[in-house]
């Protein structure tokens, strides 16, 4: 869908979108390279489950959320491109693991 | 010049609310509402339906809270077989911390205190020491000493409330009228006369219901309301499966995913930005209690404006200085919103609003008058 107009000034990056190893545009946030990829929905949204892709690209909607180096439910509009870094689609809601229930909260109760 | 049964000011939680509840009575009702530039409390709520603790000092408001929570049940399944959105209304009992044996005496001491005056049952409750709490709340914080349970308080969806009303009201025939302030009031024989925008509005009842935005209107015909501004700060953090089961009055987990933290009153005039020492109190607030959300991501902090009655209490009043007008101020618009559809609007379509209500009458402030 998007069409690159001119070549980068700042040269390319190597990352990783979803496992596929891609050369993208070194300056550009993580949001751009996604969408120049082509690769579509970035996101399922934990509301409905619905595909959902980088919208404002200013940082007011929420749409654009991806996991980037591990970390999920980050802005991609707001984070630009590094040499290796991992980018990854995320499915719904960021599962959170609570600690163990013998983890400092050993009162007796089992 | 369109006439209309009753006229209600306000298109708000409040005044939707009443307006839902008037036009389900078989009243042509109008809502004119202001506009974006409006203070919109009702976007600023944290979306609980609480009665713990209401009610210090003021004994019919447990039991009018308490019928508001009996009511919201049925009101809640109302709203969603006649519009089909889900207000999300949860009455699964809410959590009140407490952090060690000086917090835990005080609430108790507050509870006990309303219950001597109210009409029984008043608010019953539990008190959880912490190995209770620790069952139901595994994820609790080293800190928390003890909670306070009480099985009537709940939750909802404050802006698909908002919109369930706007969408009942409508489908039933009401007449909703946005961006309109509210230039100019006048009495026409037994009833009133809104100039509203370019539109003059003639309605057999009139109903005050615009949040902060009842200052400006109040004015307009002399009357000085007993209430200012409230500043709330909240933080919103990403979306997360389900992870809190149980509700407390500062930290809940929307449906959606999303946790907001909140509990916060401040005098600041119409500033509703945030601010550094009450976010960070917040924030520590929420660590104290739930430990593991110091690894959860904030996605926004933001602040609005509330209205608070000098009392905390609501304002319902008739007023003498036009016909068949009726003023409504409260801060528990989403608590309220079930007796204000269901009772309230019901006394306003009387016209008469009954002596158990006078006591919430803006004379109540009048120190001459009581002393």
């Amino acid at each position: 869908m998007f069409k690159r107009l001119h070549e980068p000034k700042a040269g390319w990056v190597t990352v990783e979108i979803d496992g596929e190893t891609v050369r993208v545009a070194a300056g550009q946030t993580v949001a751009a390279a996604v969408l120049v990829q082509g690769v579509g929905a970035c996101r399922t949204t934990p509301v409905s489950g619905a595909p959902r892709a980088p919208y404002c690209l200013m940082g007011a909607c929420f749409e654009c959320l991806m996991e980037i180096d591990g970390v999920p439910n980050r802005q991609a509009c707001q984070v630009q491109v590094a040499e290796g870094m991992v980018i990854r689609r995320q499915t719904g809601a960021v599962q959170v693991t609570l600690p163990a229930e013998d983890d400092g909260n050993d009162d007796g109760a089992s | 010049m369109r006439r209309f049964d009753a006229v209600v000011v306000g298109g708000g939680l409040t005044g939707m609310a009443i307006a839902y509840g008037l036009i389900a009575r078989g009243l042509e009702t109008a809502v004119v509402d202001e506009g974006d530039v409006a203070f919109r409390a009702s976007r600023g709520t944290f979306g609980l339906v609480w009665l713990s603790g209401k009610g210090d000092g003021m004994p019919h408001y447990v039991g009018w809270t308490r019928l508001s929570t009996e009511l919201w049940p049925a009101f809640a399944d109302e709203l969603l077989a006649l519009t089909g959105v889900d207000t999300a209304y949860a009455k699964c009992g809410g959590l009140h911390y407490c952090f060690g044996d000086e917090q835990l005496a005080q609430r108790r001491g507050l509870l006990e205190r309303i219950n001597r005056t109210a009409e029984p049952p008043g608010c019953t409750y539990e008190v959880w020491d912490r190995r209770t709490t620790l069952e139901r709340m595994p994820m609790i914080g080293p800190e928390v000493t003890a909670s306070i349970y009480c099985a009537d308080d709940g939750d909802c969806n404050p802006l698909a409330l908002l919109r369930a009303l706007h969408r009942g009201f409508k489908a039933r025939g009401g007449v909703y009228l946005p961006n309109r302030k509210v230039r100019a009031l006048r009495a026409a024989g037994d009833e009133t006369v809104v100039t509203a925008g370019a539109d003059e509005v003639r309605g057999g009842r009139l109903v005050l219901a615009a949040g902060l935005g009842n200052i400006d209107v109040a004015s307009l015909i002399g009357i000085s309301v007993p209430m200012a501004p409230s500043r709330g700060q909240i933080l919103v953090s990403e979306r997360v499966g389900p992870v809190l089961p149980m509700l407390s009055h500062t930290i809940r987990q929307t449906r959606e995913g999303t946790i907001m933290f909140g509990d916060s009153y401040e005098n600041v005039g119409l500033d509703n930005g945030v601010t550094d020492p009450v976010i960070r109190d917040l924030a520590r607030t929420a660590i104290r209690t739930y430990p593991f959300l110091g690894s959860v991501r904030i996605v926004r902090a933001w602040g609005c404006l509330r209205p608070m009655p000098f009392d905390r209490y609501p304002i319902y009043e008739q007023l003498s200085t036009l016909p068949n007008t009726f003023l409504v101020n409260s801060h528990s618009g989403v608590t309220l919103a079930a007796v204000h559809a269901k009772r309230l609007a019901a006394r306003i379509a009387e016209g008469d609003l009954g002596p158990d209500l006078e006591c919430y009458a803006m004379g109540r402030f009048d120190v001459q008058k009581v002393a």
